[in-house]
């Protein structure tokens, strides 16, 4: 029995250099990037750890400085004046100035420059936000100290400072600025710690974080790289080269089997990173005992676990490509979980060090930099084996059960084809028969319906859920380098305050409007509505192979009154009027004010980006609703049915929004039956998403009201609610969309849509037009 | 050696692939399954050699029962499909030594036979190639050695000319009549009426899953009154082939 394991062990093992496939190279391209935005983030590290002349007594106490971010005017006067403090801070303190206050890395790194233990950082308008002060807020500039928290021998200078420096700029202030006499604190204080030194020597610390961020990581991309190229061979390969059933057909137990290949595999895994680890011991701090002990078994066991794994997925399927593909997730989101731990490096929780995966992480980097606790270190193990065990007797029972054991034989391959006949059969009568056509769509395969439907549900909220926040990237970004960062954060740290969830929206919300004056993310949407579309477009060339036509954008038409152009105007023409007559409505009523014009010179560039915004937002939402989703719905479950459910969907994009009510739920789906057959009569989507464009455009832009619950910074008109406004008619923070102005509008627009169908219904080649 | 008695099998959802097939094999002969492709060959094949479980019936093999001692049946029996394909990056030498460890035989005893079998079918030359650079004559004779390497008492060989040429055809049931001669149960599934008729001592014609006519070839060519014994399987078929 031994030597069966064996034999397949050494089989499994010798044969897993010789398989390439795509999925092992996107695998491996994946690492590879994975490693490489890796080493970026080690090396924007490494180099804030090398920067600056680093020695050894660069904090000795000569040496040592206070270093004034944004000093106020005040303040320098304030020190020239100040007789009684301490005549070594006017000669130690050094001047700089900073954007963003709460930029920690910056202020570390300038602190570093001027050898400086402590840093005072001044708002940069903090003169202006002085001035300001009333006595009936409570609004104070702050005044951030920082100091580093490794040493404590520096404290008592900190604790000078904030006590006796402030206090008595403080009274400085107040003696020189006309503040009224109640207010005693002209500023707050408060101070951040800044660990930038730890109480080991620089290159410790540089070792600790490569233990912790490098070390662990090139293991497990290691072991889960070379653990699935060997593992998917094994089973799956055997079964893709027809060479399974002869193992199956000699008297070896299955459990034989299944341990014959995983000792394989996990040989095969484990082996490369033993080979690493003789490397690691060329650095002193990590040659202990403990480490190589602690780092060579936690390497067998995950490498174990990954093995039993990889067999379990080959014994799932049938040939190595499936299996990779079954296995490509798993690989994906082990590695998200190496990042995770990547990210918590000290204060680890002990639950995570006992866990498989987490557990071998921090066990690693643990062992490396000496913390590592056995105890902790053994229960992983434990754990993991009891995994592996489960594992395997799962194995063994999927590999008992009949349809695993043989291949396809003659008998079964005529159910199959029978079945296929029937599928080919039903697809052809469901070719032959859609049961609607609208933009001459018709479908050249079925699929279930459930799928299908999930298809349409799924499509727009994940394209619109990837694309959006890519476009949040580069405003984050900028954000974060740009004094608009103290905000930011601000907000960030109330949220985080935040146990109720109407003021967490809010507070999103406000996040949201941040960004909302931001014309790089303007600008960056508007890209993103554009991908958007273009994913359509792909998904009806390359994958439907169908023509655009059947996406609402017909080919030339040989009506000249029905051009893309005239439709896209007609649609302006109809969408201005809605929006206006809702703007009359609510005016009429009483309930919103006009405040006048708003439009500053200033905010013109934010006011195009909201036009390069609108045009595609517009387009991207008819594209995926009216020309994608509904012709393809009707034509499976007829033309109400793709009406209602693209609608329905429509209405529950705008769910997440600031003030979503069940008012809005229902306008929402009314203006979308009217868009959906709006297109459905005219043909196509032009006119429907210029409609879109400018219903959103006019209502933020021109008139200044809430677009499904967000507020625009640059409007040509300012308008407000009235004080004898109900939310009911005015659709409160989600905006009109949330009220009944636009129920009337929409239901009126619907009637008179239906009404005049005939009108409107048009022959896209004919060459007389029907429209007036 | 191997008795099949009343034996069904229905796949799932699907229509009745074996209906109520009996017989048995003694030791020493060799019996034909013959029947067109899809008749049910392949599956009564392979739920005697314990792939796959019969859904009603006995089999049992050395009077041991497939269902309950399947381990010990395989130790018994050796199996030849065209579905077992020879792992195309190995050499002649490594599977035969790999398989000798599977069927965990003592290695110098493995050596002997690798020596007495490499010979029979003169394997030796290729004994170090790549079984991807081999013929298809080649790949057989490799395979029917390996399928033997444990000397089993009872063999099923499923097509086993399937595809070979006249020459290496010959050499393969020459040695099929070797191995009765030595006293091997051999049950043999073919569509090919001379290689029935040559070497079969009984044969059980199929159709659509049940067996229709069961004898010598002689015997069969009696019952239906027919000149030859091709003649004797379409006179069955004709008169037991449903359409369905």
């Amino acid at each position: 029995m031994n030597r069966a394991i064996w034999a397949l062990a050494k089989k499994t093992f010798g044969k897993s250099n010789q398989l390439k496939t795509n999925v092992t190279s996107a695998t491996f391209v994946i690492a590879i990037c994975f490693i490489l935005s890796f080493l970026a983030i080690f090396a924007s590290y490494a180099q804030y750890f090398f920067r600056g002349n680093v020695t050894a007594d660069y904090l000795s106490a000569e040496n040592c400085h206070v270093l004034v971010y944004n000093a106020p005017d005040s303040f320098r006067s304030f020190l020239a004046s100040d007789t009684n403090s301490d005549e070594s801070y006017e000669r130690s303190i050094r001047y700089a100035t900073i954007d963003a206050y709460y930029d920690v890395f910056e202020i570390n790194a300038g602190m570093k420059e001027n050898d400086a233990v402590v840093a005072i950082v001044f708002p940069s308008d903090f003169e202006e936000k002085i001035a300001n002060i009333s006595s009936d807020s409570d609004e104070r500039p702050e005044i951030l100290t920082y100091m580093s928290d490794a040493h404590l021998e520096y404290a008592d200078i900190h604790e000078n400072l904030e006590d006796v420096l402030l206090r008595d700029y403080n009274i400085y202030l107040l003696s020189e600025k006309d503040v009224p006499i109640a207010e005693r604190n002209i500023f707050a204080t408060d101070n951040w710690a800044v660990s930038y030194e730890s109480d080991t020597t620089l290159e410790d610390s540089f070792f600790n974080m490569v233990a912790h961020m490098i070390i662990p990581f090139l293991f497990f991309v290691l072991i889960l790289y070379v653990g699935m190229c060997s593992g998917m061979n094994a089973i799956a390969g055997e079964k893709e080269r027809g060479t399974f059933a002869g193992i199956l057909m000699t008297p070896i137990s299955r459990l034989s089997i299944v341990l014959g290949n995983l000792l394989g595999v996990w040989l095969h895994a484990l082996l490369p990173s033993l080979i690493f680890v003789p490397a690691i011991l060329i650095v002193p701090q990590y040659r202990t005992a403990t480490a190589i002990l602690a780092t060579v078994m936690l390497l067998a066991t995950l490498s174990l676990f990954v093995a039993s794994l990889t067999i379990l997925v080959s014994i799932l399927n049938h040939s190595i490509i499936s299996a990779q593909t079954t296995f490509l997730p798993i690989f994906l989101i082990l590695l998200v979980v190496c990042v995770t731990c990547m990210q918590e490096t000290d204060m680890v929780d002990r639950i995570y060090l006992i866990m498989p995966i987490y557990g071998h992480y921090h066990g690693i980097a643990l062992a490396l930099t000496g913390q590592f606790s056995w105890v902790d270190g053994l229960i992983c193990t434990g754990i993991t084996l009891a995994f592996i065990v489960i594992i395997i007797c799962a194995c063994e029972r999927l590999l008992q059960t009949e349809r695993f054991t043989t291949t396809i034989d003659a008998e079964s391959a005529k159910d199959l084809k029978k079945a296929r006949d029937l599928i080919e059969k039903q697809k052809t009568d469901y070719i032959v028969k859609p049961k609607a056509s609208v933009f001459g769509y018709a479908p050249k395969q079925r699929t279930k319906p459930s799928r299908f439907l999930l298809w349409h549900a799924f499509l727009p909220l994940a394209l619109l859920s990837i694309f959006q926040p890519i476009a949040l990237i580069p405003s984050i970004l900028s954000f974060m380098s740009s004094a608009k960062s103290t905000e930011f954060v601000q907000i960030f740290k109330d949220l985080q305050n935040l146990t109720d969830i109407a003021d967490a929206l809010q507070q999103s919300a406000n996040l949201f409007s941040q960004f909302m004056k931001d014309p790089t993310f303007i600008w960056m949407m508007s890209v993103s509505y554009f991908l958007i579309i273009g994913v359509y477009l792909l998904i009806v060339k390359k994958a439907e192979k169908n023509p655009l036509s059947t996406l609402g954008f017909p080919n030339k038409t040989g009506n000249k009154h029905h051009s893309p152009l005239l439709s896209y105007a007609r649609g302006l023409g109809v969408g201005l009027l809605m929006i206006s007559s809702v703007y009359g409505i609510l005016a009429i009523t009483g309930q919103i004010e006009l405040e006048g014009f708003s439009l500053s010179l200033s905010s013109l560039p934010l006011f195009l980006g909201y036009i390069a915004m609108w045009i595609p937002q517009g387009a991207s939402e008819e594209v995926m609703l009216r020309g994608y989703a509904m012709p393809r719905l009707a034509a499976r479950f007829g033309v109400p049915f793709g009406i209602f459910f693209s609608s329905i969907l429509f209405s529950i994009l705008h769910a997440g929004n600031v003030g979503f009510s069940f008012l809005a739920f229902i306008n929402l789906i009314l203006i979308a039956v009217f868009f959906a057959l709006l297109a459905y009569y005219t043909k196509q989507i032009y006119t429907v998403a210029a409609a879109h464009t400018i219903w959103n455009f006019a209502q933020g832009n021109l008139f200044g009201l809430q677009v499904s619950g967000s507020k625009s910074a640059a409007s040509v008109l300012s308008t407000v609610y009235s004080e004898k406004a109900t939310s009911l008619m005015t659709g409160g923070d989600f905006g009109p969309e949330g009220g009944l102005a636009v129920t009337i509008v929409s239901v009126i627009a619907l009637l008179l849509l239906v009404a005049l169908r005939n009108k409107i219904k048009c022959d896209l080649n004919s060459k007389e037009s029907l429209l007036p | 050696m191997i008795e099949v008695r009343d034996v069904s099998k229905q796949y799932q959802k699907s229509a009745t692939v074996v209906e109520h097939v009996s017989f048995t094999v003694e030791k020493g002969t060799i019996f034909g399954l013959l029947g067109p492709n899809g008749a049910g060959k392949t599956t009564i094949m392979q739920m005697i050699a314990t792939l796959l479980a019969p859904t009603s019936g006995v089999i049992t093999v050395c009077d041991l029962p497939t269902t309950a001692n399947a381990r010990d049946i395989r130790r018994l029996l050796g199996f030849l499909t065209t579905e077992i394909k020879l792992d195309p990056v190995s050499t002649p030498d490594k599977l035969f030594d790999f398989f000798g460890e599977l069927y965990d035989i003592p290695a110098d005893e493995v050596a002997q036979r690798k020596e007495k079998s490499f010979a029979r079918f003169g394997i030796g030359p290729f004994a170090n190639k790549r079984i991807v650079e081999l013929s298809t004559g080649m790949k057989q004779k490799i395979s029917i050695a390996i399928s033997l390497i444990h000397n089993p008492p009872v063999i099923i060989f499923d097509e086993p000319t399937n595809g070979l040429d006249i020459l290496t055809s010959r050499q393969v049931m020459d040695y099929l009549l070797e191995l009765r001669e030595e006293g091997h149960a051999i049950l043999l599934s073919t569509h090919i009426f001379s290689v029935a008729e040559a070497l079969c001592d009984e044969i059980a014609i199929i159709v659509d899953g049940r067996i229709v006519g069961q004898g010598t070839a002689k015997d069969l060519i009696e019952k239906t009154g027919t000149a030859t014994f091709e003649d004797a399987f379409f006179a069955l078929y004709t008169e037991n082939h449903k359409e369905k």
